[in-house]
C-alpha cells in the first residue's frame, strides 16, 4: 500500500511540476527578453535626452563657441558615460562660408593658444554644403583629427543627419566605421535650427539647420556597458540594423534558426527613424541559469537623465540671467522633459511644450494657475507639505509623485524641483523638470509582475519540493518499516513490475528458494521461479497466476488465491510445495504490478498426508471388526445357524441396523475429509439431470416401498446442465434418503424448476419438516437436528457433504420448511451453455 | 467341488466367510498373510481367491495380486479383492481383479452371489 501511495504521490507531484515548471520558464523568458529590450531603450532614451540638453544649450546661445561648449560638456560630465565614446557638434557649413568657417576655426585660441593653425575641410574639394566636426570632447590626440570632417561626404552618416534634420529628432546612423580610430560603431545626432527660426516643415528645418550635435558610440563599449559579461547566459540574443548584427552574445545566426527554439522573440527598437531588431532565443532547458537581481538596475536610473538635463538649464540661467526670456522660448522648450516654472507661491508663470505633452494643459490656460491644480489624491497633505519645506528652504527636491492630467487621468512623473535664488540669495521662482516615467514604470512593473509570478511559481515549486521531502522522509521511515515487516515476514514474498520482473523479494523468499536476491532482482519471475501442478506438470507461462493478473483476466476483488498446491523449483532444482496469493498493485485502476505471498505447505502436505493415512487406518480398522458383526448378523438372520423366533429377528435387525449406520458414519467421515482436501475431486460435466435422478430414484424406491411411503418423479426433458453424475446421484440419495427417514405418511416428490441459466430441482416431503433455527444450521459440519428423538437420524455428515458436492458444481443448495408441515431441499444446477 | 482360497488376517473374517462358503458347500482354504496365500494359491489351484489387501508380513494384497496375475498358472483364477479400504479400487480393478469388494458394506450372502457368478463365466 505505501509502495502505490509513493508511486502516486510521485506522479501527481511530477505532473504539478511540470505543468508550472511549463509556465515559469515562459515566464522567465519573458522576464529576460523585458529585460533587454529596456537596457537598450533606457539607453537610447538618455542619449535622446542627452541630445536635448545639448540642442537646450545651443537654443540658448545664438553662437555656441568653445568656452560655452567645452565647461558645458566637462560639467555635465556627459562623457563620462561608460558607453559614449564622444560627444560633438557637427556645424553646417555652406560651400561660399567655407573659407571664413576655416579661417574662424584656425583662429580659435580657446583651447590652445595657438588655435588650429592647419586645420582645413576634409576629404578636400568643393561641395555645396558641409558639415564639419567643430568640437569634440573628449578632444585628445585621437579625436582632435576628426575636427574638420566633413560627415555628409560619408553617405552613410548623411543619410542618418538628414533624416534627423528633417523630423528634429535623434537619428542613430547605420554601422560605421568610427572617423576617430576606425573601430566600429555608430552616431546619434539631434539637429540644431537657427534660433526663432519656423521648423514646422522638413523644408523649414532644411533652410534652419545650423548644425548637429552628436553622440559616438562604439559598439564594444556600448553593448559591455549594456550587456555585462555573464548577465544573460540563458538566453541568445542580437541586435540588427537591418541585416547588419550590431551585437550578438552568441550565434550571429539566431535571425536564421529562429523557428528551431522552443521559446523566441523579436522586438523593434527605434531611434529617430533608425529601427532596430532585437532578436532573442532561448533552449527550453535554460529555467535553471537564469540571472537573478536585474531590477536594481532598473530603478533609480531616471535620476541620471535628469540631473544631465537639469544641469543644463541651471547652467543657462546662471550664465544667462539676462536672457530669461529667450531661455523660456528656446531652451526649455526644445527639451522632451516637461518644465514648468512657478513664482514663489507656486502660481505657474510658464510651461514647455512637453508640460502641454504630458498633462494635457495648455499653456494658456495654466499659466496664472496654482500648480496644486496638478495635484492627485495619490499623496497625503504630509507628502506636499515636505516637499514644500524642502524648496522652500532653497534645497532641490526630487522624487516620484502622482499627478492629475487635465482630463483627470493620473500619470507617474520624476520629478526635480529647485528653487531659483537672485544675486542677494532670495528665491525668486521654483523650476520644475518632469519626466514622464509611465512607460518606465511599465515596463517596471511589467518585469516586477513577471518577476512576482516567477517568485510565485518557485514559491509554488518549492513548496511541492517541500511536501515531496515530507512525504519522501515519510516514505523512507515507512520503507524501513516495510523493510522489516517483509524481513520478519515468514511468508515468502515477491513484488513484481508490470511486466513480471522481480523487484523485491525478500528473505523467507531466500531462505525457501534458496535464490538469493541479488540474483533474481530484474529477472523474469516466472522464468526463473517455474511452478508445477500437483500432477507434476510444468505450469506453462500463460496458465501463470502472476501473468493472468498482471493482464489484468484474473481480478478478482484486486486478489487471486490459489487454493491448490502447486511446486515452486528452488534454486537447486528441488520443488517446494507452495500455495500462494497474487494481488495486483493498481495505480489508478491501471496494474502496475503485483505482490505474490507463497506459503511453504512442506509440513501442511505432511500432516495432511498423516491424516489421510490415519483415517484411512482408523476406518480400516473401525470397518474390519463392524465387518464382522455386520456378517455375523446376517447370517443369523439369513438362517445360516437355524430356524430363529420372530422377536429375535427383531433384535437382531436392530442391531444390524445399528451396526450399518456405524459403518456409514465411518464411510461419511472419509468422504468429507477427501473431498475437503480434494481427494476426490467434483468434475462437473455436460449431462442429463433428468436420467441421473431417475437411476437415484429407482435406487431408493424399494427403501420407499418398505417404508410405505411413495416416492414420485415424472421425468421431462430438461435443458444440458453441468453435472458430476456419481456425486449428485450420491447427493439426491442423501436427500431422499433423508426424507424417508423424516416421513411418517405421505411421501416423496422430485420436481424441477427451469431458469434461463439453472435447473432446480425440488425434494418435498410430507414429513415432520425442519425448525427456523434448525434449517440455518442444516449444511453446517456435523449438525445433527437436535429435536430428533428419532432413532433413525444418522443426518450428522450427509447435508454437508451434499453442500461440498454443490460447491464443487459452483452450484446452491438449500432448504424450506415449516415444523410439522414437511420440508423441500432444493438444488441448482448450471445450464450448459 | 469348487475350491476357494481366502487370503484374510483377521481371524473373525475367516471365520465368518470360511463358515459361510462351507455352508454353501465350498472346499475352503484361508493363509493369514500374503506369502503363506501365495505358497497355497500354488499349492492348490483354488477356483476363486478372496484377497484381503492390508496384511501383516509386509506383502500388500495389491502384490499379491500383481503376483499372482503373472504367474502363468495361477493368472486365470478370478481374484475378488475383500477389503475395508475404499482408496485401491482402480488400482486394484486395473490389476486384474474380478471385483472390489468393501467387506463392512457387504452381506455374506452377496460375496456367496458373486462368487458363484464369477465361478460360472
Amino acid at each position: 500500500m505505501v509502495l502505490v501511495v509513493g508511486l502516486l504521490i510521485t506522479f501527481l507531484a511530477w505532473r504539478y511540476t511540470r505543468d508550472n515548471i511549463a509556465t515559469t520558464t515562459q515566464n522567465q523568458f519573458k522576464a529576460e527578453v523585458n529585460e533587454i529590450e529596456y537596457a537598450l531603450t533606457r539607453r537610447i532614451k538618455t542619449y535622446s535626452n542627452i541630445l536635448y540638453a545639448l540642442q537646450g544649450l545651443f537654443a540658448a546661445s545664438v553662437s555656441v563657441d568653445r568656452q560655452e561648449w567645452s565647461p558645458f560638456v566637462k560639467t555635465a560630465r556627459i562623457a563620462d558615460y561608460p558607453d559614449i565614446s564622444y560627444v560633438g557638434y557637427i556645424e553646417v557649413v555652406r560651400n561660399d562660408n567655407k573659407a571664413e568657417f576655416t579661417e574662424k576655426f584656425r583662429n580659435d585660441i580657446s583651447t590652445y593658444a595657438g588655435g588650429y593653425p592647419n586645420l582645413f575641410i576634409y576629404p578636400e574639394g568643393d561641395r555645396n554644403e558641409y558639415a564639419v566636426v567643430k568640437y569634440i570632447d573628449p578632444e585628445n590626440t585621437e579625436s582632435i583629427n576628426v575636427l574638420g570632417f566633413d560627415v555628409y561626404s560619408s553617405p552613410e552618416r548623411k543619410a542618418a543627419f538628414d533624416s534627423a534634420r528633417d523630423t528634429n529628432q535623434p537619428v542613430a546612423t547605420q554601422l560605421i566605421s568610427l572617423a576617430t580610430d576606425n573601430s566600429s560603431g555608430f552616431l546619434i545626432a539631434a539637429p540644431v535650427y537657427e534660433n526663432g527660426a519656423s521648423i514646422n516643415t522638413p523644408e523649414e528645418r532644411n533652410i534652419a539647420i545650423r548644425g548637429f550635435v552628436v553622440i559616438a558610440f562604439k559598439t564594444t563599449d556600448l553593448f559591455a556597458d549594456a550587456f555585462p559579461a555573464g548577465s544573460h547566459p540563458a538566453v541568445s540574443f542580437a541586435l540588427y540594423d537591418g541585416n547588419q548584427v550590431l551585437y550578438t552574445n552568441g550565434d550571429e545566426q539566431i535571425r536564421n534558426s529562429i523557428h528551431a527554439h522552443p521559446y523566441a522573440a523579436t522586438k523593434t527598437l527605434t531611434i529617430g527613424t533608425r529601427t532596430w531588431d532585437l532578436e532573442v532565443v532561448s533552449e527550453s532547458r535554460f529555467a535553471n541559469s537564469f540571472s537573478k537581481g536585474t531590477l536594481p538596475l532598473v530603478v533609480g536610473f531616471g535620476g541620471i537623465v535628469i540631473s544631465v538635463l537639469f544641469f543644463s538649464i541651471i547652467y543657462s540661467f546662471g550664465q544667462r540671467t539676462n536672457q530669461l526670456i529667450q531661455l523660456q522660448s528656446t531652451a526649455l522648450e526644445a527639451t522632451a522633459n516637461g518644465v514648468m516654472i512657478t513664482d514663489t507661491s507656486g502660481i505657474i508663470l510658464w510651461v514647455n511644450a512637453a508640460f502641454t505633452h504630458l498633462t494635457g494643459y495648455e499653456a494658456a490656460e495654466i499659466i496664472g494657475r496654482p500648480a496644486r491644480m496638478l495635484k492627485s489624491s495619490m499623496h497625503g497633505r504630509e507628502f506636499y507639505l515636505k516637499l514644500w519645506n524642502t524648496i522652500t528652504a532653497g534645497k532641490t527636491w526630487t522624487g516620484e509623485l502622482t499627478n492629475k492630467r487635465k482630463d483627470g487621468s493620473l500619470y507617474q512623473e520624476e520629478q526635480m524641483i529647485t528653487p531659483v535664488k537672485d544675486q542677494r540669495g532670495n528665491i525668486t521662482h521654483f523650476v520644475a523638470i518632469k519626466q514622464d516615467v509611465s512607460l518606465r514604470k511599465e515596463t517596471q512593473e511589467k518585469i516586477l509582475s513577471t518577476n512576482k509570478e516567477l517568485e510565485d511559481s518557485k514559491k509554488a515549486m518549492a513548496n511541492v519540493l517541500d511536501d515531496l521531502n515530507t512525504e519522501k522522509e515519510k516514505l523512507e521511515q515507512e520503507y524501513v518499516k516495510d523493510e522489516a515487516i517483509f524481513s520478519a515476514i515468514g511468508e515468502g514474498l515477491i513484488v513484481t513490475d508490470q511486466t513480471g520482473k522481480i523487484l523485491m523479494v525478500n528473505h523467507a523468499f531466500e531462505r525457501l528458494l534458496g535464490w538469493k536476491k541479488s540474483e533474481v532482482i530484474g529477472k523474469d519471475m516466472v522464468e526463473i521461479i517455474p511452478k508445477y501442478d500437483e500432477n507434476g506438470t510444468l505450469i506453462l507461462k500463460e496458465n501463470r497466476s502472476l501473468t493472468k493478473i498482471l493482464a489484468g483476466s484474473d481480478i478478482k476483488e484486486n486478489t487471486s488465491t490459489l487454493a491448490v498446491t502447486h511446486y515452486y523449483v528452488r534454486h537447486d532444482g528441488t520443488r517446494l510445495p507452495i500455495m500462494g496469493i497474487v494481488t495486483p498493485i493498481l495505480l489508478n485502476n491501471q496494474i502496475v504490478g503485483a505482490v505474490q505471498v507463497f506459503h511453504d505447505v512442506t509440513s501442511e502436505l505432511e500432516v495432511n498426508r498423516m491424516k489421510d493415512e490415519f483415517l484411512n487406518i482408523a476406518a480400516h480398522d473401525l470397518r474390519t471388526p463392524s465387518a464382522a458383526v455386520r456378517g455375523f448378523i446376517s447370517r443369523v438372520l439369513d438362517g445360516d445357524a437355524g430356524e430363529i423366533s420372530g422377536k429375535a429377528k427383531d433384535l437382531l435387525q436392530s442391531a444390524y441396523e445399528g451396526n450399518k449406520r456405524l459403518i456409514r458414519l465411518v464411510d461419511d467421515f472419509l468422504m468429507v475429509s477427501r473431498i475437503e482436501r480434494g481427494k476426490i475431486i467434483v468434475e462437473p460435466k455436460p449431462g442429463k439431470l433428468e436420467a441421473t435422478i431417475e437411476k437415484a430414484v429407482s435406487e431408493m424406491a424399494g427403501l420407499a416401498k418398505e417404508n410405505d411411503l411413495y416416492l414420485k418423479y415424472d421425468p421431462v426433458t430438461l435443458p444440458n446442465v453441468l453435472i458430476d453424475e456419481e456425486r449428485i446421484i450420491e447427493l439426491l440419495i442423501n436427500l431422499i434418503g433423508n426424507a424417508i427417514k423424516f416421513t411418517s405418511n405421505g411421501g416423496i416428490t422430485v420436481t424441477h424448476e427451469v431458469t434461463p441459466d439453472t435447473v432446480i430441482t425440488h425434494v418435498t416431503d410430507t414429513g415432520i419438516g425442519i425448525s427456523a433455527t434448525a434449517q440455518k444450521q442444516l449444511f453446517k459440519k456435523y449438525f445433527k437436528v437436535s429435536s430428533q428423538e428419532i432413532a433413525q437420524s444418522g443426518l450428522g455428515l450427509g447435508l454437508y457433504i451434499s453442500k461440498l458436492i454443490m460447491d464443487g458444481h459452483g452450484g446452491k443448495i438449500w432448504a424450506n420448511s415449516e415444523e410439522g408441515k414437511g420440508a423441500t431441499f432444493s438444488f441448482s444446477l448450471s445450464v450448459t451453455k | 467341488m469348487a475350491k476357494i482360497l481366502l487370503i484374510e488376517d483377521d481371524k473373525l473374517i475367516i471365520k465368518l466367510y470360511t463358515g459361510k462358503l462351507i455352508d454353501e458347500g465350498f472346499e475352503v482354504v484361508s493363509a493369514e498373510n500374503g506369502p503363506v496365500g501365495l505358497q497355497m494359491a500354488r499349492k492348490h489351484k483354488p477356483n476363486l481367491i478372496l484377497l484381503d489387501i492390508l496384511m501383516p508380513g509386509g506383502l500388500h494384497g495389491l502384490s499379491v495380486l500383481d503376483i499372482l496375475k503373472k504367474d502363468q498358472e495361477l493368472q486365470s483364477i478370478p481374484v475378488i479383492i475383500l477389503t475395508n479400504l475404499d482408496s485401491q479400487k482402480m488400482i486394484a480393478l486395473l490389476k486384474g481383479a474380478s471385483e472390489y469388494i468393501i467387506k463392512a458394506n457387504t452381506d455374506p450372502s452377496e460375496i456367496i452371489s458373486l462368487i458363484k457368478k464369477h465361478l460360472k463365466s
